[in-house]
């Protein structure tokens, strides 16, 4: 089939829409579920719909949001097919948790003659135990008192050791020579802000130092995005606590830009246009 | 370091039955979402109980979604999309007969809608043509098939295609351009 034959009919932006009967509606998702090309199309037009109803958000009223997730607290979910299939490796509780009863009644004679000659060994055993014991207490307490040391010791170099590959992974990316630095200047809304990208396409990773920007208020958090082809990309919100994005890999070809928005808490999933605080083409 | 927004990992608690998933995605989401069936509907009451019973389905029905259906966004977007127009039929079948007359004007939703006025959004949207507006208005928003809409506007069923396609290529190239704007805009 020549694909793009097929998208220039126009049927995907009429899928997107519901503009199709439901023979149309079958063979674009059939179709689309075969070639590639189809999909990435059909993905874009979506997208571009997307667009559409982030542009006529509407924030619900606030208490909506805790009566969903209490009416959610009964509800079960759907079993997906497969999931139904799958089954549980927990041992049924009902057959464990059966105390086994153990028959103690003596049968015979010579039963009582062991057990009157195993008594003695008990109770040597016993004492042994007993001795054993407390000799394991001391080690233990000593064992113990060894391995705090041990743990502060080892916590202390563990956190040496990934400051240390924090630097490194900075310096790697840093002084490769495929790696470009990308001043993202203030916007009117905040001439004064700043931040730097290092971005490298051959090695398709960036870091993000980020001093430069007002402390958000509490309900707000920024977010980085990459904008390659023209479409914004969520490269994550960043940390209040700190001012660095480690070096990241992101597998996005033509980056033309990079920008960070003011969102709310955890991002968003496209960006608010009218809250970018610093953007930097490359 | 980075928090990613990682709506897949979101999905797949999700679908692991994480109540709190669920909240996150209601943060990430919820204003399209009742943006989308504000505008159906255009009754806040009513636009609630859509947008609750919704996000109970989203809940419930987790496990059938999967990437190979398009995006997850998409996905609650259709939902929505498809509850809101039934309701919508509900009302109009008992308002049949009683006012005929009046216009339900799909386009004036109650509640402030963000983003739009800062960026000049409205003025883009209104390139739009008129006749790709109605076609999206009656398709997208109101749910009628396109032999539908070609009956109700008298106009021929292969032109109502050709708008409904137009008009979400007219919509791809204001996005763009909106973005390549934003950027050049702030340089």
């Amino acid at each position: 089939m020549d694909c793009k034959e097929y998208i220039a009919s126009g049927i995907i932006e009429r899928y997107v829409i519901g503009a199709v009967s439901d023979q149309e509606r079958r063979e674009v998702e059939c179709m689309s579920s075969i070639y590639p090309e189809l999909k990435d199309e059909l993905h874009a037009a979506q997208s571009t719909i997307e667009s559409y109803m982030e542009s006529i958000a509407v924030e619900p009223p606030a208490g909506l949001k805790q009566s969903i997730l209490e009416s959610i607290k009964n509800i079960e979910q759907d079993p997906s097919e497969t999931k139904g299939k799958i089954v549980s490796m927990k041992p049924d509780k009902a057959e464990s948790d059966q105390p086994k009863i153990v028959e103690m009644k003596p049968k015979s004679r010579l039963n009582w003659a062991v057990a009157a000659a195993v008594v003695p060994l008990i109770g040597l055993g016993i004492m042994y135990f007993g001795e054993r014991n407390s000799r394991i207490e001391a080690n233990n307490q000593l064992a113990k008192v060894e391995a705090e040391t041990a743990k502060q010791f080892e916590d202390s170099l563990t956190g040496l050791r990934e400051t240390l590959a924090q630097n490194e992974a900075y310096q790697e990316l840093i002084l490769d020579e495929s790696t470009q630095e990308v001043l993202l200047a203030g916007t009117d809304l905040s001439p004064e802000s700043q931040a730097r990208v290092f971005w490298s396409d051959a090695k398709k990773q960036f870091m993000l130092v980020s001093d430069r920007l007002p402390a958000p208020v509490s309900s707000k958090q920024y977010q980085l995005w990459a904008i390659a082809d023209g479409v914004p990309v969520d490269l994550g919100v960043l940390d209040k606590q700190s001012t660095i994005v480690s070096p990241k890999e992101i597998d996005l070809e033509n980056i033309q830009a990079f920008a960070i928005t003011l969102e709310k808490n955890g991002g968003s999933v496209k960006p608010t246009l009218d809250q970018m605080y610093v953007v930097g083409t490359i | 370091m980075a928090k990613e927004t990682n709506i897949g990992e979101l999905i797949v608690q999700l679908q692991d039955g994480n109540e709190a998933a669920l909240s996150q995605l209601y943060d990430l989401y919820s204003g399209s979402l009742y943006g989308l069936i504000l505008k159906i509907v255009n009754d806040d009451g009513l636009a609630q109980d859509i947008l609750q019973d919704c996000f109970v389905k989203i809940w419930k029905k987790a496990n059938s979604y999967s990437s190979s259906k398009g995006s997850f966004f998409t996905w609650m977007l259709n939902i929505c999309r498809n509850k809101s127009i039934d309701e919508l039929r509900k009302i109009e079948r008992v308002r049949t007969g009683k006012d005929n007359l009046k216009q339900e004007n799909v386009y004036a939703s109650t509640g402030t809608e963000t983003n739009i006025s800062a960026i000049g959004l409205e003025d883009h949207i209104a390139k739009l043509t008129e006749d790709q507006q109605i076609i999206l208005k009656y398709i997208y928003f109101k749910g009628y098939t396109q032999q539908e809409v070609s009956d109700e506007l008298g106009i021929p069923l292969g032109t109502v295609k050709t708008r409904a396609r137009s008009a979400v290529q007219e919509l791809r190239e204001i996005f763009v351009s909106i973005l390549l704007l934003w950027i050049a805009k702030s340089i």
